[in-house]
């Protein structure tokens, strides 16, 4: 079997709640939000794996994990079979531009007084990735026509702010691909850009895939782009993942009563279809992740809670060829 | 192909100075900072060309000591009987000199301080924000006093002594906008990138808080005269140069106000006013450009 | 005066925004009606002016906003010509309300919700006697908009969630019963689930109290679940107007066709074959000549660059302004 590209053990990241020095002497204890609490999954060669769920879900925290950004606090992280945690630091500094990041706010992740030739160039510099001046400015031309920064020349002595959203997307997006990384985590590339802009990048991102057999985590809370881009979708509610699969199946067939909600609350552009559908309304909001309840963390709002929901944490069950959900109603007992 | 992008290359650097240019449009409109910049240019002319306009020697005795003003001293005589003129003139070239490498002194203590502090945050934040503390809640001038005292008056130790009672306010405003920028996602995707801390620091913070930092070095610059000139109106001052300070320190002493000629303190009291007025404007001006909050809202 | 019974109907109306390096044609010759209880959704991307026309509605226009010309009329009365200290009395809130966009996160920290509700209705001192009855009026609003007053009033914002502090600031929107609530993005800042929520209570409510909507948004999607009729903006022009299932069964204009056609569904998958279109929103200082839209059109003819198109029934309450439908 070959190795999967990304590969995610009982991961499981905390972070600790700052009540002040004091707080923590006099009680000896300190809150933690249990942003992550132990997630696994692996992202096979060229998937597209879409990491869902609704804000504070700790899908970004796992995005960040996985790309060595945070220490996670338990589990493991695997790039290609190497414990990305474990490996030596030199190790680590030769594979590091291989994994790359695309974030939500292009206005937030370009550097406001930098051009974009040496905004894209920067990763090659940083990692030696040339052997010479004009091959530095042929990949970055190159890389620029990728994205359909055409002509190059117009925008490479531009400074951000000269830019347009759509325009500054696809900057952040050639300075992530232009090491030609294996790995990308997309962290929502397309929830702040106009509607009429949005196909677009996500057709580019579509076609990197093709071109330059990138692996990409595609972490959103949009069902509907995640069913246009992606190949597997695993859910996650307060840390952990409640159900994955392949993205069509689970999006058409889902098992776990959270995501039965979630789907059926996305409004569909179809005025007569999403009039029609039965919406699961669920009760409350999500509780904080400081002190999620016992049991199954969904109980307090699932309209099938049953007594031992509140009691013990569901495991996870095989529906249907790697369809998976962790919920008591699938339990046979 | 790649010729055709060296020339656009130097095309770019043809356009380094393209903000510079667009600040110095914006400015040129401000009446109030025009006003300033000019009489700073002026005094600083004043300073460079020092011996060339003053008519006499301000170290040496030239007439009766108290003159009024007179045709030939148009200031009048100190207690010694030297050209108040020209020893005012010559006063703005230590005036300047101080406030000018002090300043430069603080923003680069304040600079570090502050960028290093917010960069690497946790225990090295917290020991050098209670080390900036200490210095922010000594009383400034007991302090220099003291501190004079024991280094002994002359000029270098005036500089530092008031770069070390200014840098703390530099390192302050520096650590919060570096706070800020930290958040920012650019600063991770630079780390992606494979960048050092180092790097990060010079090529992505310190260029985003320098217009904060030029800011604050006319703001100090105007502190830092005024300090120069307070130090030596009490007598800490350095007594083989003439500043301003000195100036105003032995016209009280010997009470020039009540003696024949008051234009002995009026003179330098009022250059010193004009020049740190000047320096107000100017920071003002460049506040209302730099200040995003005070530029009218961007359109939806 | 004016010939129908609509509650709102905009005429010719132009915004620009005057500055010394040109003018931003933010609204530029826009008709647009509401009906009484009806919701009406006007759909455009960011930068086309379509807040613009919500603050015209209201007359509070950023400066250096103004309009240049045109007549809005409210019940039939020309509300552009009021005096302003009428039009405080009469028609902001009391007879128009707004619910802004990302309001829920400019409630007043430090004050307690049952004194921000408070506040507003007594601020209209002559709508209610007195503060026992605007009190009354606090709890009852909060009730309605589904939330607990007794945890609610005495809340701060901060200890309140998203969904329940744009409960809260739609409460506020009907504080003086008003006959028409402009919602700006009401729901984008939200999860999924809570949108959901907030979509229904905007339903409901409409129904309930008979109220008209004008809801302003980019998200096709959201439009889709709740509007009864929709005003297509692009580059500070309607170009496209209809009943909600002709706009998406048969968009006649092709950027309606573009938009709808690029918004990924939920239902199809990767089966919609995604349309792209080319090109940027034009900037609004020099709009494009003849039709604004012709340098992104995939049908661009020559007419398309050199007039602007007028405006083509399609059927009833279904009109165009392309050159495509104009016989010729």
């Amino acid at each position: 079997m070959e190795t999967p590209v990304l590969e995610v053990n009982n991961l499981k990241k905390y972070f600790a709640v700052s009540k002040g020095l004091l707080y923590s002497i006099l009680f000896k204890r300190v809150d933690y939000v249990k942003a992550v609490d132990g997630i696994s999954f692996d992202i096979k060669e060229k998937e597209i794996f879409v990491l869902a769920g609704e804000t504070g879900c700790g899908k970004t925290t796992t995005g960040k994990v996985v790309l060595g950004l945070y220490k996670p606090t338990d589990g493991q992280v695997k790039y290609k079979g190497f414990d990305i945690f474990r490996i030596r630091r030199r190790q680590w500094r030769r594979i590091r531009h291989k994994l790359q990041m695309i974030y939500q706010d292009p206005y937030e992740s370009l550097n406001p007084r930098q051009r974009v030739f040496d905004i894209i160039s920067e990763p090659l510099r940083l990692n030696k990735l040339y052997k010479s001046k004009d091959e530095l400015y042929d990949r970055v031309m190159k890389v620029m026509e990728d994205v359909k920064l055409v002509p190059p020349e117009d925008f490479m002595i531009r400074y951000p702010h000269e830019l347009s959203g759509g325009q500054r997307q696809r900057v952040a997006i050639a300075r992530a691909i232009v090491t030609n990384p294996d790995f990308i985590v997309a962290d929502e590339p397309v929830s702040m850009l106009d509607a009429s802009l949005r196909a677009s990048i996500l057709n580019l991102l579509l076609e990197f895939r093709e071109k330059l057999g990138v692996t990409y985590l595609y972490i959103t809370h949009d069902l509907a782009t995640a069913r246009y881009v992606g190949d597997r979708m695993a859910i996650m509610y307060l840390g952990q993942i409640v159900e994955m699969g392949n993205i069509d199946d689970l999006i058409e067939n889902p098992q776990h009563p959270y995501t039965q909600a979630l789907i059926s609350s996305i409004p569909v552009p179809d005025p007569e279809y999403t009039r029609r559908k039965r919406r699961i309304r669920l009760e409350g909001e999500p509780p904080t992740p400081i002190n999620p309840p016992s049991g199954c963390r969904f109980h307090p709002r699932c309209p099938y809670r049953m007594d031992i929901c509140e009691k013990e944490e569901p495991t996870y069950v095989d529906v249907k060829d790697g369809h998976i959900v962790k919920c008591w109603l699938h339990i046979k007992r | 192909m790649t010729k055709e992008i060296r020339l656009r290359q130097k095309r770019k650097y043809g356009e380094r100075f393209r903000e510079i240019k667009e600040f110095l449009r914006v400015y040129r409109k401000n009446r109030l900072g025009m006003l300033g910049l000019s009489l700073i240019i002026i005094y600083v002319i004043i300073a460079l060309l020092a011996p060339y306009i003053t008519p006499y020697d301000p170290f040496e005795r030239v007439a009766d000591p108290f003159l009024p003003p007179n045709p030939e001293h148009i200031f009048g005589t100190d207690e010694l009987g030297r050209d108040i003129f020209s020893l005012t003139i010559y006063g703005t070239r230590i005036s300047l000199f101080v406030g000018i490498l002090a300043t430069l002194l603080s923003a680069f203590i304040g600079s570090a301080v502050g960028i290093v502090s917010g960069y690497f945050g946790g225990l090295v934040d917290d020991l050098l924000m209670r080390i900036t503390d200490l210095f922010l809640i000594i009383p400034g001038i007991p302090f220099l006093i003291v501190l004079s005292v024991i280094l002994g008056s002359n000029i270098w130790n005036i500089i530092t002594v008031i770069a070390i009672i200014s840098w703390p306010s530099t390192a302050r405003l520096v650590r919060s906008e570096t706070l800020s920028l930290k958040t920012r996602t650019f600063i991770e995707a630079a780390k992606l990138a494979g960048a050092t801390d180092t790097y990060i620091l010079f090529r992505h913070i310190l260029v985003n808080v320098l217009p904060l930092i030029s800011a604050s070095i006319i703001l100090t610059i105007t502190r830092a005269i005024i300090l120069e000139a307070g130090l030596s109106f009490l007598g800490l001052g350095d007594p083989t140069k003439i500043s301003w300070g000195t100036m105003l320190y032995f016209a009280d002493r010997y009470g020039a106000m009540f003696s024949t000629n008051p234009y002995y303190i009026i003179i330098p009291g009022i250059a010193l006013s004009i020049l740190g007025l000047a320096f107000v404007f100017v920071s003002y001006a460049i506040d209302e450009i730099v200040n995003p909050r005070l530029k009218t809202r961007r359109l939806r | 005066m004016n010939k129908n019974n609509k509650l709102l109907n905009i005429e010719d109306l132009r915004v620009y925004y005057v500055m010394s390096s040109g003018s931003v044609k933010a609204v530029d010759r826009v008709n647009l009606d509401i009906g009484k209880n009806e919701v009406v959704a006007l759909v455009g991307e960011s930068g086309c002016g379509k807040s613009t026309l919500a603050y015209s509605i209201l007359r509070i226009i950023p400066y250096p906003g103004r309009i240049i010309d045109g007549k809005i009329y409210f019940n039939n009365i020309d509300i552009t010509a009021l005096p302003e200290e009428e039009m405080r009395k009469k028609i902001r809130w009391r007879n128009i309300s707004m619910i802004f966009q990302g309001a829920m996160n400019s409630l007043n920290p430090v004050m307690k919700i049952k004194d921000q509700l408070m506040e507003a209705i007594i601020y209209h001192e002559d709508a209610i006697d007195d503060v026992e009855g605007a009190y009354l009026r606090a709890i009852d609003l909060i009730k309605r908009v589904g939330l607990d007053p007794s945890r609610v009033l005495e809340s701060y914002p901060h200890e309140l969630s998203g969904g329940m502090k744009q409960r809260v600031v739609i409460a506020m929107s009907l504080l003086l019963n008003p006959k028409l609530v402009i919602a700006d993005e009401p729901t984008t800042a939200l999860d999924v689930t809570t949108q959901a929520n907030i979509l229904e209570l905007l339903r409901d409510i409409q129904k309930e109290v008979g109220i008209s909507i004008l809801l302003i948004t980019h998200d096709l999607p959201v439009v889709a679940e709740i509007a009864d009729r929709v005003f297509v903006m692009y580059a500070g022009k309607i170009i496209e107007h209809a009943d909600i299932y002709s706009i998406f069964k048969e968009p006649q204009h092709p950027y309606t066709d573009g938009l709808i056609s690029s918004v990924p569904s939920l239902v199809e998958g990767k089966l919609k074959k995604l349309k792209i279109m080319k090109g940027e929103p034009p900037d609004l200082i020099n709009p494009p000549s003849g039709c604004r839209f012709h340098p992104r059109c995939p049908y661009k003819m020559d007419i398309c660059e050199k007039e602007e198109p007028p405006p083509v029934t399609i059927k009833e309450g279904h009109v165009v302004n392309c050159w495509l439908h104009v016989k010729r």
